[in-house]
Order: C-alpha cells, then structure tokens, then sequence
C-alpha cells in the first residue's frame, strides 16, 4: 500500500508536469517519467510481462515519436495563443467532469477488493505464458482486430505525410539535415574536419 | 526478486550522480562567452539549433511502433508456441499477412527510400 | 535464493565497479588492436604496454572544465548522460553470470527476472533518451543532427533485435535467461539450426547498430557532424556517454553470448580437461564476451561507415524481412517436422 501511494503521487506529479511544464519537450520527458513509473505499478501489480511492454512499446516507441514530432514542428512560441472563446472552460469543466466520474465509479463499487493472493495465482507470476493463453484463446478475435488496427495506423501515416512531401517538392529531405539550410552551413560541415575524439 | 532491481537501479543511478557531482567539483570554472558557444566548425554560431525537421523522421518513428507492437505480440506467442505449433503457427501467418500488407504499401509508397 | 538486499546492493555496485573498469581497459585494448591493424604500435608510453593510460584518461576527465554550453537547456543536458549510464548499468544486471549459488554461495547475477529476456531490450532501448536528449538539450546543429539519425537508427535496428530474439524464444519456451542458458537452444534439434544461425547473425548485426559501432557509428561521423551528440559535451559528462557506450557494447556481447552461445556454460570438453571447470562462473561469459568485443574492434578497423540512406533501407528491408523469415522459418520447423 505504502509502495502504491508513493507511486501514485510520482505518477500524478509526472502527469501534472505533462500539462503545467512550459517547454514541450520537458513536458514529453515529464510524460516519460509517467509512464516509467506506471510500468513499476505493473510490477508490484505482479503484472512483468505487461510492465516490460509498457517500457518497450510506451516509453521506448511512442514517446520517441512524441519527441520527434516536437522536434518536427519545434514549437517556439509559449505566448499567449489565439483559440476557440471559452475553449480552455470547457477544457477545465470536462476534467472535472471526467475526474468526478472516475471518483464516483472508484469510491461506489461495492465489490469488495481481490484477494492479492488469488490474483497472483492467475496471473501465474504475470509472466508473457498467461497472457499468450488468453491472446490465443477467448481474444484470438481481438488479436487480429489489432492488427488491423495497425495498417490502418500505417496506411494514415503514410497518406499524411506523403501529400505533405508532394507539396514540398525539391526540399533535400532524408539525409538528416534540416530543409532549407544555405550553402554557407554546408560549406562550414564540410569544413569540420576534427572531432574529440 | 523485484527489488533487487531497484537496487540495481539504485547502484546504476549512484555511480551517475556520484560522476556528475565529482566532475562538477574538481574541474575548473574558467568561462568566456565563446566558450559558451554552440561549437560551429571555428566560426560563429548562426542562429540556434531549433529548426523543423524533415517529416521522414516521423513516418519511421510511426512504422517502428506498428512494427514494435506486432514484436510485443509475438512475445506472448513465441512463449506459448510449443504448446500448441500448429495452431499458432497459422494465427503468426495470418498476423504477419495483415501487417504484411502494410510492410508492402510502405514499400510500394517509396516511404523506406531514402533520397 | 534469499540474499539479504545490502548483498544485493552491494553486488549492484560491484558490478556497475567491474564494467566501469573493463571499459576503461576496453579502451586501451581497443586502441592497441586498432593500432596493430593499422601497422602501427598504439598507446604505450603511459607505463608498461601503456597500461596506465586509462587511469590517465579517467583523471583528465576529472578535471577537464565542464563545460554547460550558454544556450542548451541545462536540466536536459546534465540529466542525458546520467540518464545513458544509469540504464546501461542496470540492463547488465540481469545477465546470468553462472548457476546459482555459484560464486563463491552467492548468485552470481542482481537480478534474475521471469522476463529477463524483455527486461534487457527494455533497459537498453531507454538508452536512445540519452543519446536523444544529450543532442537535442546542446542546442548545436551538429549535436541535434547527431541525434535525430541516432535515434532513427536505434528504433530502426530494435525490430531486428526484438524479431531475432523471437527464434530463441519459441525453442526455449521461456523469457526467462538462465532458462535459455540451460536449455541450450543449438542442441534441440538440427533442424533447427538454420534458423538459429540466421537468427544469430541479424541479432549480432542488429546489435551492432544498437549499441553505434562501427560500420553504424553514424551518430558520431566526425568527418560529417564533428562528434555528433557528444559535439557540446566535455569533461565527465563525456566521460559518461563513452561509459556508456561501452557498458552497452558489454550488454550486447554478453546478451549475444547469453541467448545464442550457452552463456555462461563452458563447453564441454573442458570438464574432460579440468574436472568441473565448465561450471565456473563469470569466466565463460566473459571469455564468450571477450570474442564479440574482439569482432567489435575487428569491424571498426576493416568496414566503412554506412550512408544514412544504406542504413535506413538495410535495417528496414533485409535485416527486417530476413529477421522475420528466421522467425517463421523455425515456427515452421517446430510445427511441422517436430
């Protein structure tokens, strides 16, 4: 209980960070550290397998895209910005709509809390054989939905950038340097002749 | 077995401070503006470092968590696989054919050409 | 089993110690195999077969200005190295370095993890933060540059890895480490060997682009981008990416050595040598190690840098597509010939 307690309050840090950090990329390191810490939860939750997942899939892949797509964009400005009137209300009242719900639903369940014993023994150690069971049993449906839901995933990305690179057709794109760079930034690369090392 | 990785953690994460903490005492503190300065070949820094990026760099971060995510499911299966070879065997293929698809349009697309 | 967790904090430290010092000496054996390669003779001044020059090294580093560059942000750009050793450190912690109870009635491992397997590619796959953020944090084009290809690469070649280690997974059943060691996946049956050999060098080249060696050494191309993300680090900090860089090296040869050479098992004539010598901790593992960081050296001398583009298409077209085909070559060959 007391491991639990101090994870949540690191988890509600990080994700308070997410929202409140001013630079994007903090925030995105601050989601990182979330997620980090989520996945020890897992862990005390008896749950390995998911755990090492949730670092493999979450932090090492989707936030390296996070990162990417801050990069791609580098947003500079942290001014104030114009929207929608009203539209950082509505943000506040569907949080506090949402964290209601979720109070309500967690503090009304009258279900009694599992045994942790009986739940470790199902999840026999939380090892990857327990969850191949279940995956290729009664969700054998919903593990190819998954992959579905991948190509759809792929084939949108694909048509998403791929309109975005016809139009700017002629800009050096691939070979890791920033478009639109001038001549002199090259001329100065290929004058770097010495490293550190 | 699982707090042993904390102090595994712990160990990693005291040999790091410890290097940074010792570095930042013992070494000297003599700064000029140019030292300072981002290195740029000898020359003076033009403008900073913060510019947009080709958008490739986006689709392989998104193709990587497809492919991450099909990895992550073959996990699971690959532990079960002698369990039952054949059954399974069969639902890997079908796996593989869905992504298969979108591994060929990827290709076709010339996404994974890199110019 | 029950080892107090001192004893295991302790042996945490003695390890992160042990791979601190090997690569100090890594570095120095490198430059002197390098050297020998390229006809020449290498580090020897600083005592006997310059066998001082690490400590050198280590001191200058000490005492080198730590430099924190007047526009990078300076929270990310301290935390990135320690970030990289940290993870780097803790993903050899569940190398199995011989049975239990084996060094001298300790076990000679931190941790052993149901998911040992998984845990390893997790820890090393949070090092592409450091290299990511290091670069990003400089606020130098070099540097940024140097990172964006990096952690490009470093996803890039992670399907390789995670596809490669399917093949051992599905023979052995299991993600457990010391599991794998003492099944012995090469002696299951030979019908399986075609897979595993295809399996084992996609993994061993897929490691070698995880961990920036040469011929993927492209986030420090120096004639390209100076040092890449290290361009803005100086002093310790530096000192820490290069640690870090090498402990993973470490992780790699040994997670080679764990999933696809018997680990920390000797072969087996060695008995019929030296009665029981085949069950000796850490000496195999580290002898089993001590090849792949020779093949490591042997590349860096003999290939070239790839182009960004030929690491790209290599690491998503035939290192993908021949990873997966080992994987469901052997899933074939358990199903149907088994």
């Amino acid at each position: 209980m007391a491991t639990f307690v101090v994870l949540a309050v690191v988890m509600v840090v990080g994700a308070l960070g997410v929202v409140l950090l001013k630079q994007p990329v903090h925030a995105a390191l601050s989601l990182v550290g979330t997620l980090l810490t989520l996945a020890v939860t897992y862990v005390t939750l008896e749950a390995h397998f998911l755990a090492a997942v949730q670092v493999i899939v979450y932090a090492g892949a989707i936030m390296v895209l996070f990162l990417f797509v801050l990069m791609l964009l580098n947003v500079q400005d942290t001014g104030p910005r114009r929207s929608l009137p009203g539209l950082r209300w509505a943000a506040y009242a569907a949080a506090v709509v949402t964290a209601t719900a979720i109070a309500a639903v967690a503090f009304w369940d009258g279900r009694p809390a599992p045994d942790p014993a009986v739940v470790s023994l199902h999840l026999q150690g939380g090892s990857a054989g327990g969850i191949g069971d279940a995956l290729f049993g009664e969700l054998l449906l919903a593990f190819h939905l998954v992959g579905v839901l991948l190509l759809t995933g792929v084939v949108g990305a694909v048509a998403l950038v791929q309109r975005r690179a016809e139009s700017a057709h002629g800009a050096p794109k691939g070979t890791g340097l920033p478009a639109g760079r001038d001549a002199a930034d090259g001329k100065a690369r290929a004058l770097a002749s010495g490293g550190r090392r | 077995m699982y707090e042993n990785l904390l102090m595994m953690f712990l160990a990693a994460g005291f040999i790091a401070a410890a290097a940074l903490v010792v570095g930042a005492l013992l070494g000297p503190k003599r700064t000029t503006d140019d030292l300072l300065e981002a290195y740029e070949s000898g020359i003076p820094a033009t403008g900073t470092a913060r510019e947009r990026f080709p958008v490739h760099f986006y689709l392989v971060a998104m193709l990587f968590i497809v492919f991450d995510i099909e990895t992550a499911f073959f996990f699971p299966l690959a532990v079960r696989f002698g369990m039952a070879p054949q059954f399974l065997f069969v639902q890997a293929i079908l796996f593989v054919a869905i992504l298969g698809v979108a591994y060929v349009y990827v290709l076709r697309k010339g996404v994974l050409r890199w110019k | 089993m029950a080892e107090s967790l001192l004893t295991v904090f302790l042996k945490a430290l003695l390890l992160a110690v042990a791979l601190l010092g090997a690569f100090a000496y890594m570095t120095l054996i490198e430059r002197r195999i390098l050297g020998r390669m390229q006809h020449r003779i290498g580090p020897n001044r600083t005592g006997p077969f310059g066998l001082l020059q690490p400590i050198a090294d280590a001191l200058k580093s000490i005492f080198k200005q730590d430099i924190l560059p007047a526009r990078a942000d300076k929270f990310v750009f301290v935390l990135a190295p320690a970030i990289s050793i940290t993870f780097a450190l803790a993903a050899f912690g569940a190398i199995p370095g011989g049975p239990a109870g084996s060094l001298f009635g300790f076990d000679p491992w931190v941790v052993d993890l149901d998911i040992g397997l998984l845990y390893v590619l997790a820890a090393t796959s949070m090092g592409v933060y450091g290299i990511f953020l290091g670069g990003w944090a400089a606020n130098s084009k070099y540097a940024l540059l140097g990172s964006l290809r990096s952690a490009a690469q470093i996803i890039s070649y992670e399907l390789g890895l995670g596809l490669s280690v399917l093949t051992i997974i599905m023979i052995a059943g299991t993600l457990n480490l010391r599991e794998i060691v003492e099944i012995g996946v090469w002696s299951v049956s030979p019908w399986l060997w075609p897979g595993l050999a295809v399996a084992f060098v996609t993994f061993v080249i897929s490691g070698i682009a995880e961990v920036n060696r040469t011929p993927f050494d492209l986030p420090e191309a120096e004639q390209e981008i100076v040092a890449g993300y290290l361009t803005e680090y100086s002093s310790i900090k530096w000192a820490l990416f290069q640690m870090a860089e090498y402990v993973n090296m470490f992780t790699a040869a040994a997670f080679m050595s764990t999933l696809f050479l018997g680990g920390y098992k000797g072969p087996g004539f060695m008995n019929a040598l030296i009665p029981g010598s085949a069950d000796w901790p850490i000496v195999w593992l580290v002898a089993k190690m001590a090849i792949f960081m020779f093949l490591f050296i042997w590349l860096r001398a003999t290939l070239p840098r790839l182009r960004y583009d030929q690491l790209m298409r290599f690491g998503w077209i035939y290192l993908f597509e021949v990873a997966l085909g080992a994987a469901l070559l052997t899933g074939a060959v358990i199903a149907f010939v088994l």
